[in-house]
């Protein structure tokens, strides 16, 4: 089941996603990360951020709707804190980053690079730009090739770069990263979100809106990897909704080298094992050798 | 997966949960997430604390509340049935070296609270206070362990007619009430422990109370739970709860989120 990500290797193609694990050890004791391609760590900014005012998680029919607001220890506390036991886990660790200015994402970038022992960056674009307005990076394709042109000059490592989901045209976003140097694209984030709570007649989640992740945002995320693997030829990560072997079986059909699970194991931490046991289940019963070989054979009718 | 051996209505609004589990002994105060059935729809675990646990027969169970679509399809649960159970997660009751401990539960609140009960150890005198809307919604008072159980609806229909704080008004105005060596324990809505904290405070005794937050995960991971800290900035309930020194919550900002 080995994929390769540019010049990342990775034993499967499943990773866990930004902000379910932690910073890797919460979720030692129920989840055996030796067992998983990837952790993808919570998105971790220059200085350390409180998060935003509760109520933080809401949900909603076959979805979570979140408003965590990017809480973080911070670049200092994480590097003393958290990444030496990191290093020691048995699996590629991908350090998530974000920023609220060009310069933020370079200093964090630089400081990480300085004592190393992790994998990749995964480079978390859905940030408000505050020198644009509070408009995420994400949101255009100038604005994300300049995160992703500053990152890739300062370092060697593999640079995956996280899309938003709530943009008009994302294949153009994609390639401006791709032309930038990314080396893969995570597709993708969260998508905006509200819910209401008719008695008091107040948002639900104390920031008013959220992000939406879970299984009912899996039939939106998949026609964006569609979008975006019809438009780039760097790896696409799918990102959005996977509860079974089967829901990332056909995120690699329709053209995904690897996949994250996130949601899905707040309500079982086996989801990561038992996907994997499917994968392994579906390959054999169908004769196929690797997962690659599944990769982006999704049949089309004939026009 | 933890089988459901009883899930039975037994108060207008409570039902008890009890499942057949090898997870390690709880303390009183500390929760477990429960999966719901519908993995697809309602895919988030629900935080219970535990209302009791038995060794022997490897028995734990939950008192819930149908409070929204999600324990709506709980208390549709049979015996027989699996349901996936993380725990026991979070930190307890610590226990005060005072003499007198004070439970006051207010609805479900009452349930983490006649665990505690069950557990205090000899010696210590236990006032048990449980606030009900009426006799019917009352949690079961059979599994109260204390010196002296008071009870208050709010349409008299059992006990005292009034609110449980109306009630801890009564009985700490009696004559042999000691707050010297008085220790505050609570559970339930926010304006209950709010005013529990500014009893305790006043009266300067230690005061815990089981806070509820929404929660993703129940590891500190996902960093939903959060609650403001009197202090400044945030902790999480299911970490560094669900039971707080009523000093460390910001109460202000934890009523208006409740």
């Amino acid at each position: 089941m080995t994929v390769h990500l540019g010049s990342l290797r990775l034993r499967n193609p499943l990773m866990l996603a930004s902000g379910v694990a932690g910073y890797g050890h919460e979720l030692g004791d129920v989840i055996d990360l030796g067992r998983v391609g990837a952790v993808v760590t919570k998105t971790l900014t220059l200085k350390p951020r409180q998060g935003n005012a509760p109520p933080r998680l809401a949900e909603v029919p076959s979805g979570l709707l979140n408003s965590i607001g990017l809480a973080n220890v911070g670049s200092r506390a994480f590097i003393s804190e958290h990444l030496d036991r990191l290093r020691n886990l048995d699996t590629r660790i991908i350090v998530s980053v974000g920023g609220f200015t060009v310069a933020e994402y370079a200093k964090l970038v630089l400081e990480l690079e300085e004592v190393g022992g992790f994998d990749a960056y995964e480079v978390n674009i859905s940030c408000p730009n505050v020198k644009a307005g509070g408009v995420n990076f994400g949101s255009t394709p100038g604005k994300a090739a300049g995160v992703v042109r500053a990152l890739r000059s300062k370092t060697g490592r593999p640079l995956i770069v996280k899309l938003t989901p709530n943009v008009t045209d994302i294949p153009s976003v994609a390639v401006a990263c791709e032309s930038e140097g990314a080396d893969a694209l995570t597709v993708g984030n969260t998508f905006r979100a509200m819910a209401v709570d008719l008695d008091s007649r107040r948002p639900v989640l104390g920031a008013t809106g959220g992000g939406l992740s879970g299984p009912a945002i899996k039939a939106m995320c998949m026609a964006k990897v569609w979008e975006v693997v019809s438009s780039v030829r760097t790896p696409v990560i799918a990102c959005g909704g996977i509860c079974s072997a089967g829901d990332a079986l056909e995120y690699i059909v329709v053209g995904a080298a690897a996949f994250q699970v996130g949601s899905a194991c707040f309500r079982d931490f086996r989801a990561p094992e038992s996907i994997l046991e499917g994968i392994t289940e579906f390959c054999r019963r169908k004769g196929v050798r690797s997962v690659a070989e599944l990769r982006g054979t999704l049949e089309l009718p004939r026009t | 997966m933890a089988e459901v051996s009883a899930n039975r209505q037994v108060s207008s609004s409570g039902f008890l949960l009890t499942m057949a589990t090898e997870v390690p002994s709880p303390d009183p105060g500390q929760f477990v997430m429960v999966g719901l059935p519908e993995p697809g729809a309602f895919f988030l675990r629900r935080p219970f604390s535990v209302f009791d646990f038995q060794a022997r027969r490897k028995r734990l169970s939950v008192y819930y509340s149908v409070a929204g679509p999600g324990t709506e399809v709980l208390s549709r649960v049979r015996p027989g049935e699996k349901l996936s159970l993380l725990g026991p997660l979070g930190r307890g009751f610590p226990e005060s070296p005072r003499r007198l401990h004070v439970m006051v539960g207010g609805g479900r609140g009452g349930a983490p609270l006649a665990f505690l009960s069950r557990r205090a150890r000899k010696g210590k005198r236990v006032l048990f206070l449980v606030g009900a809307r009426t006799e019917e919604h009352v949690l079961p008072l059979e599994r109260i362990r204390a010196s002296k159980i008071f009870v208050a609806t709010e349409d008299g229909s059992l006990g005292m007619r009034g609110t449980v704080l109306d009630l801890l008004e009564n009985v700490v105005s009696s004559p042999d009430f000691d707050w010297a060596e008085a220790a505050l324990y609570g559970c339930g809505p926010s304006a209950l422990l709010r005013k529990l904290h500014a009893m305790a405070v006043k009266r300067r005794v230690p005061c815990f109370v089981s806070l509820e937050a929404r929660m993703g995960c129940g590891l500190g991971a996902c960093q939903g739970c959060a609650v403001r800290k009197s202090s400044g900035g945030f902790f999480l309930v299911c970490k560094e709860g669900p039971v707080v020194d009523s000093l460390s919550v910001d109460w202000q900002s934890y009523s208006e989120v409740r």
